[in-house]
């Protein structure tokens, strides 16, 4: 080797600065790593997008869905406020004509999940909620039947929405049990009433009762009468007819019980239909004295009636009010007690009977 | 994988370094950019690498083509002149004796295809065998060109 060769031998090697190594080095590592994860984090965004692509999904179209038409989403879940707004909107977007029907939907979903809610009774405040719907339904239907009259749909229609919500109650009525609170009694039975129009014939009956002059003196029929006149007219200022004030306040003594005696000396009114309901009572338990009934669920209501009766009883001589209240809902029960009855299933008896036998 | 990618890094990494530095004139901080480009590039084809192959012939090829393309991209058209006042400069800076200086600067009015083989072979001590590997001729080539080299080279530095 000459001299030259020498001299490039010993050219100088430069290194790479320390500085400068770190950060190659850093980028390298990153760069490593990102090679590294880079086929799965792909897969992991492409997942990624097309889970969050089908939450999103869900949420708009599906739960919504759910939400709105699902009989299980009941007052007190969580996705029932989205229920309620999405039937508002419905509302709000129907044209008149179709409200009725959509009222009519609507009350029919009210029923429906009180159906649901007395399958849980045995939740706090279920019974609560039950009653809130109850009312709820019974409004939208008034709703409904308004629409149907206003729009000529035949009586039809409204007969089938009868039909159908009677069911509905029949079948709130026995998940609920004669067990039940005594208020959530007395609302399905006075719905039932409600359904079968017969909250118009109680009403009806009331101011017939009121009406009635015959077997009855002159003055009590004036007296009748007046009141017939005050009922229909407005109050009068008591301020300008001192009499009328005094009248007024008669009147509605008579008119809130209902049981007044129009006379001294007669048979009151209220007596009559308390007969008249004792009488209806007796029939109901010789009717439904039969094998196809629950006997325990009859006995329960049949119970429940003659407690309402007496209590009326106890109490209308200080609580008018509350009186004709337990009166009105003990009609009520009486008119539809089958709907609470449980039927016996036919095989029950033998399938008790073969248990027996296998005991043996 | 990524183990055996650093361990060629430590490697190499200064020779890599090494053979930008004399071929940017003496530039340190383009030198670190192109040794950085060249290991990403690396690591990106490292996974078509043969093991069984050179891994210097192959880091070096590579590191040839990006400065390929560095020129290509900065389109130096530079006359000889001009390199060499450069290169002046840039030894002048290195701070060496003044005898490699002279050779620095012979070295760097060679022609290009004697000035590689010179450079691969004593300033970044490759051997014969991957110096044909990276230039992609033969090896024979290889050593012709580096006699023919030094030929001119003494002579150059004779005249001075």
């Amino acid at each position: 080797m000459d001299n030259l060769e020498k001299k490039l031998n010993n050219l100088p090697k430069v290194r790479l600065r320390r500085r400068a190594d770190l950060k190659i080095r850093f980028r390298l590592y990153a760069a490593i790593l990102k090679k590294r994860l880079a086929p799965e984090k792909m897969r992991f965004s492409w997942n990624f997008r097309a889970l969050a692509g089908s939450v999103l999904l869900l949420i708009l179209i599906v739960v919504p869905g759910y939400a709105y038409a699902g009989t299980n989403v009941v007052p007190g879940d969580f996705l029932y406020p989205l229920k309620m707004k999405l039937e508002e909107i419905e509302l709000s977007l129907a044209r008149k004509k179709n409200k009725a029907e959509i009222y009519a939907e609507l009350s029919a979903k009210r029923l429906a999940e009180a159906k649901v809610l007395a399958t849980t009774i045995d939740k706090p405040k279920t019974e609560e909620k039950i009653k809130i719907n109850l009312d709820k339904a019974l409004l939208l239907r008034e709703r409904a039947i308004s629409g149907f009259s206003n729009s000529g749909s035949t009586t039809l229609r409204i007969k089938a929405l009868n039909s159908q919500e009677e069911a509905m109650l029949t079948d709130i009525a026995q998940s609920a049990g004669v067990g039940a609170e005594d208020d959530l009694i007395d609302s399905i039975a006075l719905a039932l009433d409600k359904v079968k129009g017969r909250d118009k014939d109680r009403e009806g009956a009331e101011k017939r009762g009121r009406l009635d002059k015959s077997n009855e003196p002159e003055k009590a029929g004036t007296e009748v009468e007046g009141r017939e006149t005050f009922f229909l007219e407005e109050k009068k200022d008591p301020e300008v007819c001192e009499d009328c004030d005094r009248d007024r306040k008669a009147d509605e003594k008579s008119l809130i019980s209902d049981f007044a005696p129009l006379t001294t000396g007669t048979t009151t009114k209220r007596d009559d239909n308390i007969t008249d309901l004792r009488d209806n009572i007796d029939r109901l338990t010789k009717d439904l004295k039969k094998p196809e009934f629950e006997q325990q669920d009859v006995e329960n209501l049949i119970n429940k009636i003659n407690n309402k009766v007496k209590r009326a009883e106890e109490i209308r001589g200080s609580d008018q009010e509350g009186a004709k209240n337990l009166l009105r809902s003990a009609e009520a029960l009486t008119d539809n007690a089958e709907h609470f009855i449980r039927k016996k299933d036919k095989n029950d008896d033998r399938r008790k009977e073969e248990r027996r036998e296998k005991e043996k | 994988m990524a183990g055996d990618f650093l361990n060629y890094y430590n490697q190499y990494k200064d020779k890599i370094f090494n053979y930008f530095w004399y071929r940017l004139d003496f530039n340190r901080a383009l030198s670190e950019d192109m040794t950085q480009d060249v290991f990403f590039k690396a690591l990106d084809k490292f996974d078509s690498f043969d093991p069984e192959r050179s891994f210097q012939a192959w880091i070096f090829r590579i590191a040839k083509n990006h400065l390929i393309n560095h020129y290509r991209v900065a389109r130096r058209e530079t006359a000889l002149t001009e390199a060499e006042s450069r290169t002046i400069d840039a030894v002048e800076k290195l701070n060496i004796d003044l005898e490699l200086e002279d050779v620095f600067r012979a070295i760097n009015v060679l022609p290009e295809k004697f000035r590689e083989v010179l450079s691969l072979r004593y300033a970044d001590s490759l051997d014969n065998g991957e110096i044909a590997s990276i230039l992609e001729i033969s090896e024979g080539t290889v050593r012709t060109r580096i006699c023919r080299a030094l030929e001119i080279l003494r002579k150059s530095l004779k005249n001075r």
